[in-house]
């Protein structure tokens, strides 16, 4: 069991090449001893928090309602005063920079979506580059490039209004507004909370694509785990005060939950969901020369091998690998990973 | 006319003033309001005698008693709306660094406009038909022909002069409107449109 540390040293990090204020991948924030006492409470929303999110990653804070995690992150753009503790961002403490020219750097995503009713899309989109006073050329062409990149025709959706779209449309135009002025750092407040979960877990997939080429530092915060799962580098699971309870790998997590406080979040399958964070050429590969009815790629997780196995009433099913087979798994191998992971030299 | 017009202009620049400086707070906002109707409640007619008492039977008598009947419809409308901004846009805009000022001016505004123009409009009719009120005051515009009506009651003119009156101002007041419907569809966004 890993012990369950307030701060975590960033194991890998994200490549940082410069300053928060130039620079358009990841820069590492760092809360220390954040706390905030809304006025007229007893008890602080945010106790004494302490961090360190390493530039490029994803950090997802999940918890359950009301234990603080909006506020945390509210904080770090500084539309919430922290009562005490500090932020830095690359290195700058939040507090000594000017706030609005500070948020002009962080892009910021909300469940709500807030686009600005008499603003067309692409207008919407503008704002940050507009506030940052870009010329008219660069912004057109960045709104139909960021437009593109989410998704949408920039033909089509720029000069429509933001309640001639659907929500996941909407939601689209979010990501897309808060990524216009490239900032190195996102925070996103449940942003696919309001969607459907077939359009939710397109919009995860395409979130994940676009951070593997933009490489931002991001906040996401969640109360969905299995959200969290997907989507994290790194989960900080958060009980009430955004006390830390654990924070790691989404792997680690499931493997080892700190407490039973983690256990209880992680809810029930943990066995089986660790299966979506390993792939099938992760495993000693069998002889190929048993001929089995079902095929799965090398690139698959285990969770999708087991599945088919299971739906199929399988014991065994051969591994291809640009459609050729290369091998063949059985469920035995899938249950010994599950008990003897990886990285356990005794595997 | 022509006073209405410069009523309605002068009520416009105080009325978005006071709303400007008191939406925000809750409480100055329903102060605001709360005072602005029961000014309204006041008899015009012994407004207008308190002033004439004060200032002579003059348009500086009239005047300050116009504006302040049509500041109610524009400092009410005025805060309504610009409380009627969607929480999460402002918090967005907010978060992106849209400063105080341009959150007053390019969302805040734009999004209270079509209600603001509304109050605006109340507000122009009523000055209208208050306007030949104030002639009792002073001999202006149109009401002067239902001053002398009522002053020669009986007389054979009484009922020309009278309807001379409520047809003007009624149709001074249909113009008024029209104007409104032309000025509401080129100043309102087409993504603020209903
Ligand atoms: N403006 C405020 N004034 C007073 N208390 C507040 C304010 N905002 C939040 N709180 C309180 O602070 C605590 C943390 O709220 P916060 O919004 O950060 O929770 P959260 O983790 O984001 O919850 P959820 O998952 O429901 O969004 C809650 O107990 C809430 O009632
Ligand atoms: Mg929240």
């Amino acid at each position: 069991m890993p012990e369950n540390p307030t701060t975590v040293e960033p194991t890998e990090t994200g490549k940082q090449t410069g300053p928060a204020a130039h620079d358009a991948r990841g820069v590492p924030i760092v809360l220390s001893e954040l706390t905030k006492t809304y006025p007229g409470q007893a008890k602080p929303a945010v106790d004494a928090v302490s961090m360190e999110i390493p530039a490029g990653e994803i950090v997802v804070l999940v918890g359950p309602s009301g234990c603080g995690k909006t506020t945390t992150m509210r904080m770090v753009n500084r539309l919430i005063e922290p009562t005490s503790g500090t932020i830095t961002i690359g290195g700058d403490d939040v507090t000594h920079l000017d706030d609005v020219q500070l948020r002009r750097r962080i892009g910021y995503v909300i469940q709500q979506i807030g686009l600005i009713p008499h603003l067309s899309i692409a207008q919407n989109v503008a704002l940050v580059p507009k506030l940052l006073k870009w010329d008219k050329a660069r912004i057109r062409s960045r709104v139909d490039e960021m437009l593109t990149t989410v998704g949408l025709d920039p033909d089509d959706y720029r000069d429509r209004y933001p309640r001639q779209l659907s929500g996941g449309q909407q939601q689209r135009v979010g990501v897309a507004r808060a990524l216009a002025a490239d900032p190195p750092i996102m925070l996103m407040d449940e942003p696919f909370g309001a969607v459907d979960p077939i359009t939710r877990s397109r919009l995860q997939d395409e979130f994940l694509s676009l951070q593997q080429q933009l490489g931002k530092t991001i906040v996401f915060v969640t109360h969905d785990f299995d959200e969290a799962l997907k989507l994290g580098d790194r989960i900080a699971v958060l009980r009430e005060g955004s006390k830390i309870a654990q924070y790691d790998t989404p792997e680690q997590i499931l493997a080892h939950p700190a407490d039973e406080f983690v256990e209880s979040f992680i809810g029930e399958g943990a066995a089986l969901k660790r299966l979506n964070f390993e792939r099938v050429d992760s495993l000693p590969l069998q002889d190929d020369s048993v001929q089995t009815r079902e095929t799965v790629d090398v690139s698959s997780t285990l969770h999708a091998a087991l599945d088919l196995m299971v739906g199929k009433g399988l014991r065994q099913v051969t591994v291809a690998r640009d459609g050729r087979p290369v091998g063949m798994v059985r469920v035995d191998d899938i249950l010994d990973r599950v008990n003897r992971p990886a990285e356990d030299p005794t595997a | 006319m022509l006073l209405s017009l410069y009523t309605v202009l002068a009520a416009v620049a105080i009325g978005l003033l006071i709303a400007i400086l008191t939406y925000r707070s809750r409480v100055r906002a329903d102060f605001t309001i709360a005072t602005a109707a029961v000014a309204f409640t006041l008899p015009s007619v012994a407004l207008f005698g308190f002033l004439v008492s004060i200032v002579g039977s003059n348009l500086l008598a009239v005047f300050p008693v116009l504006v302040l009947y049509a500041l109610l419809p524009i400092v009410r409308n005025g805060i309504v709306g610009l409380q009627s901004a969607d929480p999460n846009v402002i918090d967005a805009a907010r978060g992106m660094g849209v400063g105080g000022f341009r959150m007053l001016w390019q969302i805040r505004l734009p999004i209270a406009w079509p209600v603001i123009l509304a109050g605006i409009r109340v507000s122009t009719q009523l000055t209208v038909g208050i306007v030949a009120i104030g002639a009792f005051v002073q001999k202006v515009g149109l009401g002067t022909y239902g001053y002398d009506a009522l002053d020669n009651l009986g007389s054979v003119n009484t009922q020309n002069k009278a309807i001379v009156c409520i047809l003007f101002v009624t149709l001074i007041a249909l113009v008024f409107d029209a104007v409104f419907v032309v000025i509401r569809r080129f100043t309102t966004p087409r993504g603020a449109r209903a």
